[in-house]
């Protein structure tokens, strides 16, 4: 009776440290969609289908390494883009596109630039200023393809 | 009449956007036929083609009659409907100023003088003026070698949203 009650004490105890060791390793360890979670404030949809030129632009520089996020700087624009832009000619009818924007931290040395026509370029930069004008320096804000 | 301190402005995505206050999408969609125009045109919000993405001069001017820049290589004029709450000067994820020109009727004036290229640092300077108006016309009044407008301008936008 009494080496009974032991065996069940002793396999309490082992059934609760290993809940305390799979609960302490999802506290230490939390799944990576929380990690990704944390590191940008929103996420904006850019309509691929819209600017369909420019959306391949971001959609390779994506692929390619270049950050998917865009941490708002509006004060290293200017010497961003002499960075990026730096011995890129300009071409009649077409925009030089920087991905990461220059209005990025990101942004700078290193963006890849792609020589887009202006109509769909403009209005991509039109549309992110409608989006994020409304975020302040320092937000980080997720550049998400949408194909609807 | 009225002539508000200059100011500095980084230019993106090669658009400056002069919208009353109370616009909430102030930037347009564009098609080939604005780019060849240089500006896309809807009540409240006008954007103008610029020459350069880079820190710029804004001047905004209200006056009596247009005054045209000598040292102009573009001039674009459109009909302006000022709200109440004046109207405000910006580019894409940039600098925004207000300017609080009163309420009315006008045509207004887009004029860009390029920084001359011998004196480094200078910076290309845009002129905004409001010219009251009761039957103001849109036109080109300047127009440099990028300009390629069609017989009619193109006076319908959609905003980029």
């Amino acid at each position: 009776m009494l080496q009974a009650l032991a065996r069940r004490k002793t396999a309490l105890v082992s059934f609760m440290l290993l809940v305390a060791v799979i609960a302490g390793g999802f506290w230490a360890f939390p799944p990576a969609k929380t990690d990704a979670a944390a590191s940008y404030d929103a996420v904006i949809y850019f309509p691929f289908n819209r600017y369909p030129l420019t959306g391949d632009h971001i959609r390779d520089a994506i692929a390619a390494g270049e950050s998917a996020i865009c941490t708002i700087d509006r004060a290293g624009a200017d010497q961003n883009r002499k960075e990026s832009l730096a011995g890129i000619p300009t071409k009649s009818g077409h925009d030089r596109d920087e991905w990461p924007m220059a209005m990025c931290a990101e942004g700078g040395y290193g963006a890849d630039v792609r020589y887009v026509p202006s109509s769909d370029n403009r209005g991509a930069g039109a549309w992110v200023g409608n989006q994020l004008s409304k975020y302040a320096n320092g937000k980080r804000i997720k550049f998400v393809m949408s194909y609807e | 009449m009225k002539q508000w301190p200059k100011q500095e402005l980084t230019i993106s995505y090669s658009q400056l956007t002069v919208y009353n206050q109370e616009t909430e999408h102030p930037f347009s969609d564009w098609t080939d036929a604005h780019i060849r125009q240089g500006f896309t045109w809807r009540e409240g919000a006008v954007s103008f083609g610029a020459i350069g993405d880079e820190r710029s001069i804004i001047e905004v001017a209200v006056r009596k009659e247009a005054a045209p820049e000598p040292g102009a290589i573009r001039a674009i004029v459109v009909p302006f409907e000022t709200g109440e709450g004046g109207v405000i000067v910006s580019s894409i994820l940039s600098e925004a100023y207000g300017y609080d020109v009163p309420q009315g009727s006008y045509e207004l004036w887009c004029e860009i003088v390029p920084a001359p290229p011998e004196a480094a640092g200078n910076r290309t300077r845009y002129l905004f003026t409001f010219v009251p108006c009761g039957d103001p016309k849109a036109r080109i009044a300047k127009r440099d070698a990028e300009l390629d407008p069609g017989k009619t301008l193109l006076m319908v936008a959609s905003p980029a949203i």
